[in-house]
């Protein structure tokens, strides 16, 4: 029994983790009064799978709960997918059992009967999570405050935008470029870091990444992942918009990437209430026609990158691609070479990539 | 041609098992060609997907995220990390949803293709009809010393297991879809006899039955290969070829029983396959080689 559950169970952090984890309680709380957005209250709090396990629960209360969740998910889901497109009843219930994963310490099917659980989260509190993923329909990544991304656990909150899985590949088109592990990075709009971190990850000896946002919130959440990844060495934050912050390495750069807002200011109000309703808006709204930002970028990468420099945007796909493409193979040709756009894996030309002259 | 030619040099380079006898399955039957002809040099040598790396693997493959209504990318919470990859050289269609990112589910769909390559046998394909056909390998029981791969997936306890083996290697590890691979023809070659396979491998019979419950999609193979009466007395005819579909499976036995120099064929089976974790029910076509 004791092996199973090694009680009294103790929240070993390793200390750069638990440094991070306080500052991230401290700075959230002071941001929060800055913040546009109203931060619940739970918001100060790590992600659930960080959180130590001192609740304790039976079988059958866990049990009891996912009847309920899985009654309530199979209940909502037709109605949220037919009215925005939100979650399915099957999407719903992978959700549940990855909830169910993050807040409890071993899986629930491996021991046995009549045992106790060990919880992340009271039980009741499990269930305010799941009326309130249903009920309000916030984001089930905000709920655990975490995203998997490639094979990261991504650290997220409200106020920062949940990393997409389309944008994974934008590390892959990095890693496509000769010589990248040694070279000058830069991620504008890093947001939770996903893409920085992803990066970083894979640079040798004197590569570095450059990750900005405007956003303290998703500055600090991003530090935090950046630590958890320990790339502290390998990943600068720096708060601004776009280049703002990048004047000392103008014309230094060896690849700039971002997935800059492109969301077209009319489509706001029509999407999923999970997104809409939740997600910050400076992080997906692009404007009227949604490339106001995708403009600026193309732009200033022309001084941003050295010669033979690599960039990779996300777009809203097929006709912005094409827009961007087509500026940056005419009218800002005399910059760029060999532009190139690149579907997601659902078929849409998701990304547009080129060089520096 | 030329993507044949192609097929066939991408094919000789791989780490090749033994010749196989092979059949014919046709894809894009060339029906200019003079005739069909079972010399050496048409044929391409049985090869072994399961020994190709992820990346060589996925190369071959097509990659989609179940098209999605509508814009993606930051319009939506969640709902392309599901994958689904085709191996485009034997059509096999393998998907994972249920990881949390879409990195893990494309590692995920890739093993799954391993696993199902495994459970289908090996592929032969000929060089000029761009054609494929699924064997077994056949195995000469006498000396029988199984591959490495098979040992790694076995028990600690086996008694033919040296020390150097390492650890036993299960279902979740990629590897274990190559031993999976050769413990199916040891099986297929003792003509589904769980008890003699378990002694080949210095088992007892439970251990074995174990081993084989350990996998679903294994456990499964195992019983269709049991309860078929398809298993053959002599070395020449024991051999299986899996035809994909019933078109195919008429057109290969149109062939055989016309040209003379082709082995006589029969189609003898008809397996519902059923996929786990696709939820896909399909049917696949057996033929067997008549002496």
């Amino acid at each position: 029994m004791t092996l199973r559950f090694p009680f009294p169970v103790r929240f070993a952090l390793p200390p750069v983790l638990a440094a991070s984890l306080r500052r991230l309680s401290i700075l959230s709380r002071s941001s929060s009064s800055s913040s546009p957005t109203p931060l619940l209250s739970s918001d100060h709090r790590p992600p659930l799978f960080l959180r130590p396990p001192v609740f304790a629960a039976s079988r059958t209360d866990l049990h009891d709960f996912r009847r309920w969740a899985e009654s309530l998910a199979l209940a909502a889901g037709p109605r949220l997918s037919a009215s925005d497109g939100g979650p399915d009843a099957a999407l719903l219930r992978r959700e549940l059992a990855w909830l169910v994963e993050d807040a409890t310490v071993a899986a629930a099917s491996e021991s046995g009967v009549g045992e106790e659980l060990r919880l992340r989260v009271e039980l009741e509190e499990l269930y305010r999570l799941w009326r309130a993923r249903i009920e309000e329909r916030r984001p089930f990544q905000y709920i655990v405050g975490c995203e998997h991304w490639r094979d990261l656990v991504l650290v997220v909150k409200e106020g920062v935008l949940i990393p997409r899985p389309e944008t994974e590949m934008v590390v892959d088109l990095v890693a496509e470029v000769e010589g990248f592990e040694k070279g000058l990075w830069a991620d504008l709009g890093t947001g939770s870091g996903a893409i920085a971190v992803g990066i970083g990850r894979m640079l040798q000896e004197g590569g570095r990444v450059f990750a900005t946002d405007l956003s303290p919130v998703a500055l600090e959440v991003a530090r935090l992942n950046v630590e958890r990844y320990e790339l502290k060495d390998k990943i600068e934050l720096r708060r601004g918009s776009w280049f703002e912050p990048l004047r000392d390495v103008e014309g230094k750069l060896m690849g700039l990437v971002s997935n800059p807002p492109y969301i077209p200011s009319s489509h706001i109000p029509g999407l999923q209430a999970e997104v809409g309703q939740h997600e910050p808006k400076l992080a997906l709204d692009g404007g009227e026609e949604g490339m106001d930002h995708l403009l600026h970028l193309c732009e200033g990468s022309a001084s941003a990158l050295k010669s033979g420099g690599f960039f990779a945007f996300e777009t809203n796909g097929d006709e912005q691609s094409e827009f961007i493409a087509d500026l940056t193979s005419t009218k800002l040709g005399n910059f760029f070479h060999s532009i190139k756009m690149i579907s997601d894996y659902a078929g849409i030309q998701r990304f547009v990539t080129g060089f520096r002259r | 041609m030329a993507r044949a030619l192609l097929r066939w040099a991408s094919f000789t380079s791989l780490e090749t098992s033994s010749r196989l006898p092979f059949v014919l399955l046709p894809r894009t039957l060339n029906t200019r060609a003079p005739s069909l002809s079972f010399s050496s040099s048409t044929a391409a040598a049985a090869s072994n997907y399961l020994h190709l790396s992820d990346d060589q693997l996925m190369a071959q493959c097509d990659m989609d995220t179940f098209k999605a209504s509508g814009p993606g990318g930051q319009h939506r919470n969640k709902r392309e990390s599901a994958v689904r990859i085709s191996h485009r050289p034997t059509g096999i269609v393998a998907q994972a949803v249920e990881e949390r990112s879409q990195h893990k589910n494309r590692a995920m769909a890739l093993t799954r293709l391993r696993t199902l390559l495994a459970l289908k046998g090996y592929y032969c394909t000929h060089l000029i009809y761009e054609i494929h056909i699924l064997v077994r390998k056949a195995i000469d029981l006498d000396g029988y010393i199984p591959p490495s791969e098979l040992l790694q997936i076995l028990p600690a306890k086996s008694t033919i297991r040296g020390k150097d083996v390492g650890p036993q290697i299960g279902p979740n590890n990629p590897k274990f879809a190559l031993g999976m691979q050769a413990l199916l023809d040891l099986i297929f070659a003792v003509e589904g006899s769980v008890s003699e396979t378990a002694k080949l491998l210095g088992l007892s019979t439970g251990a074995l039955s174990r081993l084989i419950l350990s996998d679903d999609s294994l456990r499964v193979t195992v019983n269709e290969l049991r309860t078929s009466k398809l298993t053959m007395r002599t070395q020449e005819t024991r051999l299986l070829f899996f035809t994909g579909s019933m078109a195919s499976s008429t057109l290969i036995l149109s062939i055989s029983n016309s040209v003379p120099s082709m082995p006589k064929l029969r189609l003898c089976w008809t397996m519902q396959f059923h996929t786990p974790h696709v939820g896909v029910t399909k049917l696949d076509h057996w033929c067997k080689l008549l002496p």
